[in-house]
């Protein structure tokens, strides 16, 4: 078959589940009790036509199919309607304007987590049975105990305030940011080859992806680990060994075999990752959607929330359509 | 059982169950009230404030203690509700199979693969902030897992023999899942109790640091940090360290508890 | 060319210690088959293995010597050992799934021998191809995955790989067991035609197999050789009581006696029997095969453990 046609076919597939994703977050925000609008606007009393004048301009008293696919057809053409609070302001272009932020900093915690599992996970396959590895996997199945925003604070605490060695919030050091294309301050300050501002930025990432990265890194311990002891011990080890290839070279082709399930897990627990970026971004006041939707919620503008939502939803449609495609990368069996 | 297992168990145990005395003797133990000026505020851990005090000057420990309530309120009513929803759910879902099963398990996939923070959050904003809104926020997050894990167990159950012979005499439905099959369930529901309280204590304090569940003057531990937020860089760790610490603490006692159970289940390799 | 002097190899499990191959003295001379034969736990993997210095842990050689071509290689370092796996001893596996790692291309495990033995890269690859066509690999599946292979393909790949670099002894442990009947005359065929240029151990429970291939035949039972002998004298007469059991447990096509069984198990070799390992099962034991173990009686030019035979 081929890559290229594996990718091909499993993108498609991406479109029913994110309809499907849709119309779930759709639905479950409107069969819940609470008027939104009220919600918002407080329990001041309204008189009833100007609550329904209201509601009509939001397009909020029409049948709930009708709803369905406006909004649907809106999203097409990449428009999320406006904000409750903020008159007018197009949430569509508040979104894309933080999306940069997260995946930032999702891939480099995403980064760190792996990282750190692999190793940990190689260091106890290759200690098997020693206090390490025991150490290794009780680690591996409690980290993700630890309240991320209390873990944040403490590196904040510890390295922000005490040995102010690291920010302790934000992205970059105000007015330094590069105005570049991409939104993605790492790249764009590589792009306009301001060093300075590519350092900078790295600063203030660090802490906010190692405290996401270790929170996570849990589950890849175990993973590594279990499937590297899988790899060595099992038949096509020992038959390198019978041929005379080199310790590490087994060692590495064994880290392969563990790669797979380790990726794969990577996409089951994005969802995982999403949760823990919000947390993340709030506790390092990091411009991202996690921010974005934690402000949303607070001032309870219920279209952006809904926005935020269905791009969450839209996002582990993608992020699983990639681990599938990485996955065939590495494992022939699937795409032959 | 294995000894590891049982000492996760039991350490498990001891952790939840002094968590949950304090918050049932909490007017006994708490030196102060929780909305009780007890020291000058950002005050350091000393000899009459423990854990020091807030910027309210109200004591953090005593805080600590009432918060108790209501993140175990909170934890305890939405396993519940999850697993009454849930269990009864994938026991018939599991055993009809067939059109009811396919529609169910979809939606239950659906919501078992979204983020289960931003659907809590999204869901708690929509039912309006307080902790029993969020108890049920936290519940609907959660009933998938328990359909999904019962269900599974159910299908591999349901072709044991005795099924087929209690189904030929003729047994009622409701008696065939709660006599009959329950009880090879069980085992798996313990774990995954414990499993989704250590998740259900983790979202309760993201909800809570968002603001999202009790409200002032109430003392919940994710609010505390949410509070303490705004004054690490005044240098009063202590309003953050000690009610972090709390929930982590409650956390990993669930995650022990469902780790020494499960050892029992499993071989480690 | 090959002289295995009291052999000894043991797993340490954590339910105790396995003997698994217990002071065993072997020759294999140059260009002859031998093959091992016996029951499963009868040692007789494990000696293939410990022949190359790869006994998977928890077990170890704890005893003996192997001397190769006349070098003694119990006394090599790990990095001399390597150099010898794969070029100077072979071994090709029970279960070619499992054997071949499913990430790579055939070519390039067969290849990667030859580069790691020093081979220069692109003569190694040419060579890989010559090779895989040799054993009879069709042309467009060369540089396939292995799950894209049958499984007798599959155990040509390996049989490639194994004899890349020309070893002098090629070890084949139970080649066929994992194949269907008519790819395991193929199979055999083919490591027929490839012992002209290698001495060969087969290792094989199928005593059949081993009358139809096999120059001398070596029975093991319960870690230790029971009796060695070449070819036509075990078909002809077998000694060892063990032997003989073996033999009768063959159906036979023309004869209208039910095959017999040997009546007992195996034992569990954490704790195998004292003196003979056999005596519980056989039918002649006597009081002396209880108490010690025979020594390797020469008989008519063979050799036996019983004390049938012995003095």
């Amino acid at each position: 078959m081929g890559l290229a046609r594996y990718i091909g076919v499993r993108t498609l597939l991406i479109i029913p589940t994110i309809m499907i994703l849709y119309t779930l977050v759709f639905f479950i925000l409107r069969i819940l009790p609470g008027n939104p609008v009220l919600a918002v606007l407080g329990t001041k009393n309204i008189p009833e036509e100007q609550l329904r004048a209201i509601m009509e301009r939001l397009g909020l008293n029409k049948p709930i199919h009708v709803q369905y696919f406006e909004y649907l057809a809106n999203l097409l053409r990449g428009d999320m309607g406006v904000s409750l609070v903020i008159q007018g302001r197009p949430i569509a272009r508040d979104i894309i304007e933080r999306l940069p932020a997260t995946i930032e900093l999702s891939i480099s915690s995403i980064i760190v987590s792996l990282v750190l599992g692999v190793s940990f996970g190689y260091i106890a396959a290759r200690r098997r049975g020693k206090i390490i590895d025991s150490s290794i996997r009780v680690l591996g199945s409690f980290l993700y105990t630890i309240f991320i925003p209390w873990f944040g604070m403490l590196l904040q605490i510890i390295f922000g305030i005490w040995l102010r060695l690291l920010p302790i919030g934000g992205r970059i050091t105000p007015g330094i940011a590069p105005s570049g294309p991409t939104g993605f301050v790492l790249l764009d300050s590589l792009i306009q080859g301001d060093l300075y501002a590519f350092l900078d930025s790295l600063k203030y990432l660090i802490l906010p992806s190692i405290t996401l990265g270790i929170m996570l890194s849990g589950p890849y311990m175990r993973l590594a680990r279990n499937n590297m002891i899988k790899a060595l011990d099992s038949g096509f080890s020992l038959a390198y060994r019978a041929r005379g290839i080199k310790e590490d070279k087994i060692v590495r082709y064994s880290l392969k075999h563990a790669m797979i399930p380790v990726v794969t897990y990577t996409g089951l627990q994005f969802a995982l990752l999403l949760g823990g970026a919000v947390l993340t971004e709030t506790t390092f006041s990091w411009p991202g959607i996690g921010t974005y939707l934690v402000e949303k919620v607070f001032y309870r503008d219920y279209p952006a929330i809904q926005a935020v939502v269905i791009v969450f939803a839209f996002f582990v449609g993608v992020i699983s359509l990639i681990v599938d495609i990485i996955y065939a990368y590495i494992d022939p069996r699937i795409r032959y | 059982m294995s000894i590891r297992g049982n000492l996760f168990l039991i350490s498990g145990i001891v952790i939840v169950a002094s968590i949950l005395i304090i918050s049932i003797l909490a007017d006994y133990i708490a030196p102060f009230s929780y909305d009780e000026v007890a020291g000058p505020p950002l005050s350091p851990p000393n000899g009459v404030n423990l854990m020091g005090t807030d910027n309210l000057g109200y004591d953090v420990w005593s805080r600590i203690v009432y918060g108790s309530r209501s993140v175990l309120f909170v934890v305890f009513t939405s396993i519940i509700l999850s697993a009454a929803i849930g269990i009864p759910l994938g026991l018939l879902s599991g055993y009809i199979s067939g059109k009811l099963d396919k529609a169910l398990s979809f939606i239950m996939d659906s919501i078992y693969a979204f983020p289960s923070l931003v659907l809590a959050i999204a869901l708690a904003v929509v039912l309006g902030p307080s902790p029993v809104n969020a108890a049920i926020a936290i519940a609907i997050v959660y009933v998938p897992t328990y359909f999904r894990m019962v269900r599974g167990q159910v299908l591999s159950v349901k072709t044991e023999p005795f099924i087929e012979v209690n189904r030929a005499l003729g047994l009622p439905l409701a008696r065939m899942l709660f006599r009959h099959i329950m009880p090879h369930v069980a085992p798996t529901i313990m774990v995954v109790f414990s499993l989704s309280s250590t998740d259900a204590v983790l979202t309760e304090a993201a909800l809570s640091f968002l603001g999202l569940s009790v409200q002032p003057p109430t003392p919940d531990w994710g609010y505390e940090l949410y509070k303490g937020k705004g004054f690490l860089l005044s240098g009063a760790w202590w309003m953050v360290f000690f009610p972090g610490l709390m929930i982590t603490l409650l956390a990993m006692g669930f995650a022990l508890i469902s780790e020494g159970l499960s050892k029992g289940e499993r071989e480690v390799i | 060319m090959l002289k295995i002097e009291d052999l000894s190899v043991r797993y340490f499990t954590k339910k105790g210690v396995v003997y698994a191959v217990d002071n065993v003295s072997l020759e294999v001379r140059k260009g002859e088959a031998l093959a091992l034969v016996g029951e499963s736990g009868s040692g007789k993997s494990t000696l293939g293995f410990a022949i190359m210095r790869i006994v998977p842990p928890p077990g170890r050689i704890v005893g003996g010597r192997i001397i190769l071509e006349g070098r003694d290689i119990m006394g090599l370092r790990e990095e001399e050992m390597r150099e010898i796996r794969g070029s100077k001893v072979s071994m090709v596996f029970q279960d070619p799934f499992t054997t071949l790692d499913p990430l790579r291309r055939v070519n390039d495990i067969v290849a990667e021998v030859m580069i790691e033995h020093g081979v220069d890269e692109r003569e190694a690859r040419e060579r890989a191809i010559h090779l895989l066509r040799r054993v009879g690999i069709p042309e467009k599946l060369i540089d396939a995955y292995p799950h894209q292979l049958s499984g007798g393909q599959k155990q040509r790949v390996a049989i490639a790989a194994a004899i890349a670099m020309n070893p002098s002894l090629l070890i084949a442990d139970e080649p066929t067991t994992a194949l269907d009947v008519i790819v395991q005359r193929q199979i055999m065929d083919l490591l027929d035609e490839i012992r002209k240029e290698m001495s060969m151990i087969l290792i094989t429970h199928d005593i059949a197999l081993a009358l139809e291939r096999a120059d001398r035949i070596c029975v093991m039972y319960a870690g230790k050789v029971m009796e060695v002998a070449d070819k036509g004298m075990i078909m002809k007469e077998a000694l060892h009581p063990y032997t003989k059991g073996l033999l009768s447990s063959l159906p036979r096509l023309l004869s209208r006696e039910w095959p017999s069984s040997i009546p007992g198990t195996p034992p569990d070799l954490r704790e195998p029997p004292k003196g003979c390992r056999f005596h519980p099962r056989c039918s002649k034991a006597m009081d002396i095969c209880r108490e010690q173990t025979p020594d390797l009686f020469s008989v008519d030019g063979r050799l036996v453990s019983c004390w049938l035979y012995g003095r």
